[in-house]
């Protein structure tokens, strides 16, 4: 079930006033709009099976193209169209392939078990009550919750809850599951456990999942490729690896010195910028072609204790590259 | 055509036992439920008797034709807040919050799943003694309420409730418009207030308009008329006429509505 997306735009008839009593009764009268283009001329295609991450800012879009795509927003223009369905026919049996878990919204009721609301998915998705039970018996074991599906859902912690959330979502078998931050909040046994969890349901049913999170460990974790969306617009759409090797294309080396460093000439090598010494360690960010160079140069002056080689933390990478993505959209 | 109303009734029905199991979750609640419909119906009820203790009909009803008035009111007010007023009530907030959302992705009539998703169960035990209380009056009225009239009776109640219904989903649809329109809500529920008078009260444009543009007299009035004094087919033919308009009128709303949604943001 492949999903292509041509072309759309969507935009939103945003209502502005200045601050305050004036302005809310110069606005009362006179009501000023401007127009917000939440996306724009976004293209992009994804083949069944697919993980995919969806990557942008607070207020890049993310959210606006799953929603696209997903039929619950009508696009100002372009074409979405899933295994030959638009989504915005809301055909039953294009519904019945989709789902979609939110973060940070519930769909579930507070007031009564999870158990309740499954029951009532079983009869809205008309899900065979031998599938029903197989499926729900397997997702409350994987993800270490059978001992709550009969609590109230208030009752429950953040990470409970979201676990009934995702099975909720996914007691029908859809072909395709949009997550929508389903990680926000989380500790970080609840992440790895729902992160577990997706990577075997794909491999298991080859459902396609479209993941937002900011978390970029999910990411990691989960995603071979991802979709970069920056204020309604495409930045980026491949190799996650390959991105974060496009945007910082260092790797961090740990050299520890035999020698006493004040018998060692180091002046000329910490005077660079991302070198840094500390007792008897160095360590230096540097990219691949000026690392070898540097290696040398040490190994020229000391043999080591030991030396190792790391990647940069991706979270850091992705945090430098959003705090000013228009830097890197050349190297892109 | 036969599986889809099998298919839906079954829908309900699950909503219906979901919505109890909430309900019964809290049971000072329910039972605190139960005593304000006594309480309301109750103060309406000794509000027409005094009525009655100083004049001797209203319009063509007598004392005993506005007891069976009211209780038909009641019975309309109980099965719509029983099926649609807590769904259409919230449906301002739905739309503004974005939950409307989880409504949308299911693979069934949003409309349906917004209009019945929620039934206020209490409304049994009400409708239950309300029915009662229906059948004594019937049976102390002194016109012969034949098994016609009440046959009319019922198809023309349920006219009334689809015709209110639908003006209700209406005005609660143009949030979609106005992106917050609460008062959309109190709007359906002030307008009931014409429909809990005798139409026979009401005189000029304003009847005129109560039985077209906003025919709150179709609800009970007419119901009440025809169980009372028996076919009155222009009565019941425009009610047929109204309501299938009205309800035509709704999906044509909803399927512009949902073009306007805009969700909310994460």
């Amino acid at each position: 079930m492949s999903i292509q997306v041509n072309n759309i735009s969507k935009e939103f008839k945003i209502f502005k006033r200045e601050a305050g009593l004036k302005g809310a009764v110069k606005s009362f009268f006179n009501r000023k709009y401007e127009i917000f283009h939440a996306l724009k001329s976004i293209s992009l295609d994804i083949n069944e099976g697919e993980i995919i991450g969806i990557l942008g800012e607070n207020g890049a879009g993310k959210t606006t193209l799953i929603k696209a795509m997903v039929g619950l927003l009508h696009p100002t223009s372009g074409s979405i169209f899933i295994d030959g369905f638009s989504p915005w026919e809301r055909k039953n049996n294009f519904l019945k392939t989709v789902s979609i878990v939110m973060g940070q919204k519930n769909q579930l009721w507070w007031d009564i078990p999870a158990s309740e609301s499954f029951l009532l998915n079983q009869k809205i998705y008309q899900i065979p009550e031998k599938q029903f039970k197989s499926t729900l018996d397997e997702m409350l074991d994987l993800l270490d919750v059978r001992d709550k599906v009969n609590v109230q859902v208030r009752r429950l912690s953040l990470g409970e809850r979201m676990k009934m959330e995702i099975i909720s979502a996914l007691l029908h078998r859809p072909k395709i599951v949009f997550l929508d931050e389903p990680t926000i909040g989380l500790d970080v046994t609840s992440q790895s456990r729902i992160r577990e969890f997706i990577t075997k349901h794909n491999e298991q049913y080859g459902t396609t999942f479209l993941l937002t999170s900011h978390y970029m460990n999910d990411i990691q974790a989960l995603c071979k490729r991802v979709f970069i969306i920056h204020k309604g617009e495409g930045l980026y759409d491949g190799d996650f690896e390959t991105l974060v090797k496009k945007i910082n294309p260092k790797r961090r080396l740990q050299f520890e010195f035999s020698s006493n460093l004040k018998s060692l000439n180091v002046e000329k090598l910490i005077n660079k910028p991302n070198v840094s010494i500390n007792d008897q360690c160095l360590t230096a960010e540097l990219p691949d072609n000026e690392m070898m160079d540097f290696l040398n140069q040490l190994f020229e002056l000391d043999t080591p204790a030991s030396f190792s080689f790391e990647e940069l933390p991706v979270e850091e990478t992705m945090k430098s590259f959003f705090a000013n993505p228009e830097k890197f959209i050349s190297k892109l | 055509m036969r599986v889809l109303v099998v298919r839906h009734i079954s829908l309900w029905w699950s909503f219906f036992t979901n919505t109890l199991t909430r309900d019964m979750e809290f049971k000072a609640n329910f039972i605190g439920s139960l005593i304000v419909d006594a309480v309301y119906y109750g103060a309406h009820y000794f509000f027409f008797n005094i009525i009655f203790s100083y004049v001797d009909t209203l319009g063509i009803f007598t004392s005993a034709d506005v007891r069976i008035f009211l209780v038909i009111t009641f019975i309309a007010d109980t099965v719509y807040m029983m099926f649609f007023s807590g769904n259409l009530f919230n449906l301002n907030k739905l739309i503004v919050s974005g939950d409307l959302d989880f409504a949308l992705i299911k693979p069934v009539n949003g409309q349906f799943i917004v209009s019945f998703r929620y039934v206020k169960s209490y409304a049994i035990v009400s409708l239950t003694i309300l029915g009662l209380l229906l059948s004594s009056l019937i049976s102390q009225n002194p016109h012969d309420i034949s098994i016609l009239n009440l046959i009319l009776f019922f198809f023309s109640f349920i006219l009334g409730q689809t015709i209110w219904y639908s003006l209700d989903f209406m005005i609660g649809c143009l949030t979609f418009w106005f992106k917050n329109f609460t008062v959309g809500g109190w709007l359906g529920h002030e307008l009931f207030k014409f429909a809990e008078r005798p139409d026979s009260i009401y005189t000029g444009i304003l009847r005129k308009s109560l039985f077209s543009i906003l025919p709150m007299a179709l609800i009970s009035s007419v119901p009440a008329r025809l169980l009372i004094y028996g076919p009155g087919w222009n009565f019941l033919y425009w009610q047929i006429f109204v309501s299938v308009i009205f309800l035509l009128l709704t999906r044509i709303v909803w399927k512009a509505g949902i073009k306007k949604y805009e969700s909310a943001s994460s």
